[in-house]
């Protein structure tokens, strides 16, 4: 009776940090990060991206403003970094940024249609860091995949 | 006097951002948003918050904002509002449209912000959002620390630094310290001795060379936050409660602390602050505790317990000093919110202490007042 209770405890506990686990790994694999061809950066934190689209960080390290770009907050693309990146539900970073707006804090990142408005925005805009789904082709434009270090 | 200065002043703002706007670019650096809540509340006898038995539907919110941000060092922010509390004494003191907040923002870096103008007076957890129907659990904010606008201020006529800084890994630091003066209604209700209507008195005290701060620390724990802050200032004008050989000027201040607990299906929150007049001995100490819990993404139940204690309170000059519980109050209500930019809310309240709206005389007899009143309201934001 002790071992099965053990047992059942054991798996109870674990179930949810495996599911939790896959469901973080599923959705890092649903978007890439993507900046401007003439970025030198490589590799970006998962807590520096985070401050980046939270606007708590405002500048690369090459001083040039940093300029993030969202996709619409139905967007499952969008949805997979919202989880992943900032590690919260789409409603709790919505609430976030109601609250920088009526206390006069700040005001969200633009929000697009498509992967391919934000490929456009990007190319457009060498300061612009933003994401789109993982399937899309990036290599008609002028930019480049940044690689996120998940530690 | 005040009201066509304030409109002058928000149109000429207004004309200028029109002007500004004359470029494509321009347009897209002006941002507007603005929320709305309507409600309708009725009590069960004594009227309390401008809620009387009678219901009333002259209760709500609006305000407009314009956010107009040339670079991203720097913006020009300014927000418009209208509001009613029904039969609330302060009503008269309140204009139909009047100029909530505006402010210059110059930001230095990522650890410094300054402000100049109407700013938002950083106070606790809902002081600068104390309007916005959407974000709060209930249609108002607890009467302590935050007054439904009497004896506090939302905002400060002045200047404020804002400090933001990572602490370690996990952990962070959000700050501001802010010098200006501010406005704050009081009101009383006196028996009518020639038999006719009671009498509503309403008046602005001005809180001048107020220095003060507010500190925010992002624990290493998930969604809890520890909040300490307070100001202190001249008290000049309006109605004050204090023995009559100190009437006049005196210096005040304002302590509190703050403790929140959010993650996504529930939040634990709690405050509690201490206010006194220093050349008198009044001191008013309150607090409250809120609970809520998700049931859906959609649902929420919010739990209110708030409670504000004053000593050697003064109702009516040269009479005894009394200590009494002026105010305590349970709330229990629903949120029902179909979309992030609209909530439903159901509420209801039961109250002790002397917010009804009734003569100061009870006070001196130490007799408060029950009081049960409830809330409907719709509240939408963009």
């Amino acid at each position: 009776m002790k071992n099965t209770l053990k047992k059942l405890a054991f798996i109870f506990i674990l179930l949810p940090l495996t599911f939790s686990a896959t469901k973080d790994n599923n959705a890092a694999e649903k978007f890439i990060v993507i900046v401007h061809a003439e970025n030198t950066l490589e590799t970006i934190s998962r807590k520096k991206l985070s401050k980046m689209f939270l606007k708590k960080t405002s500048r690369w390290e090459s001083q040039d403003l940093i300029v993030p770009v969202d996709q619409k907050i139905e967007s499952p693309t969008r949805i997979a970094f919202t989880t992943t990146i900032h590690k919260k539900k789409i409603s709790s970073v919505k609430a976030y940024w109601q609250k920088k707006i009526f206390t006069g804090r700040a005001i969200p990142p633009v929000e697009l249609s498509s992967d391919k408005e934000v490929l456009n925005y990007i190319v457009e805009n060498p300061g612009a860091i933003g994401y789109v789904s993982a399937e899309c082709k990036i290599s008609t434009h002028s930019v480049k995949k940044l690689a996120v270090l998940y530690k | 006097m005040k009201a066509p200065f304030i409109k002058g002043t928000i149109i000429a703002v207004l004309l200028l951002l029109l002007m500004c706007l004359s470029s494509a670019s321009a347009q897209q650096k002006l941002h507007v948003h603005g929320y709305f809540s309507q409600a309708y509340a009725i009590s069960d006898g004594n009227s309390i918050y401008g809620i009387s038995s009678n219901g009333t539907v002259d209760y709500r919110n609006a305000a407009l904002q314009f956010s107009f941000q040339p670079s991203q060092a720097n913006r020009v922010v300014i927000q418009v509002n209208h509001q009613r509390i029904g039969q609330s004494p302060i009503m008269p003191l309140k204009e139909d449209v009047e100029l909530d907040w505006g402010i210059l923002e110059q930001r230095l870096n990522d650890t410094f912000t300054l402000r100049a103008g109407r700013i938002l007076l950083p106070l606790g957890m809902y002081n600068q959002m104390r309007d916005v129907g959407i974000l709060l659990p209930f249609y108002s904010v607890p009467f302590s620390p935050y007054g439904e606008g009497i004896y506090t201020s939302e905002t400060v006529d002045g200047f404020s630094v804002s400090v933001y800084k990572d602490v370690g890994e996990s952990s962070s630091i959000e700050a501001e310290v802010y010098f200006g003066q501010w406005k704050w209604a009081e009101w009383y209700i006196l028996d009518n001795i020639f038999g006719g209507p009671q009498i509503a008195v309403a008046d602005e005290a001005t809180i001048r060379a107020a220095l003060g701060a507010w500190l925010w620390f992002n624990t290493p724990v998930e969604g809890l936050r520890l909040g300490s802050g307070g100001f202190s200032g001249n008290v000049e004008d309006g109605i004050q409660f204090q023995p009559d050989e100190l009437l006049g000027p005196q210096r005040m201040g304002l302590i509190a602390g703050a403790v929140d607990f959010t993650r996504s299906r529930f939040y634990l929150r709690s405050e509690v602050n201490a206010y006194q007049l220093f050349k008198s001995s009044l001191t008013a100490v309150g607090g409250y505790i809120q609970f809520g819990i998700h049931i859906t993404d959609r649902l929420e139940i919010n739990s209110q317990n708030e409670t504000t204690h004053v000593k050697n309170l003064i109702a009516i000059p040269n009479t005894p000093a009394k200590d009494v519980e002026y105010n305590r109050d349970f709330a229990l209500g629903i949120k029902f919110s179909p979309t992030h930019f609209l909530a439903l809310k159901i509420e209801g309240h039961l109250n002790r202490g002397y917010l009804a709206e009734q003569p100061l005389s009870e006070i001196l007899y130490n007799r408060p007042y029950k009081t049960r009143y409830a809330i409907l309201s719709l509240s939408v934001g963009f």
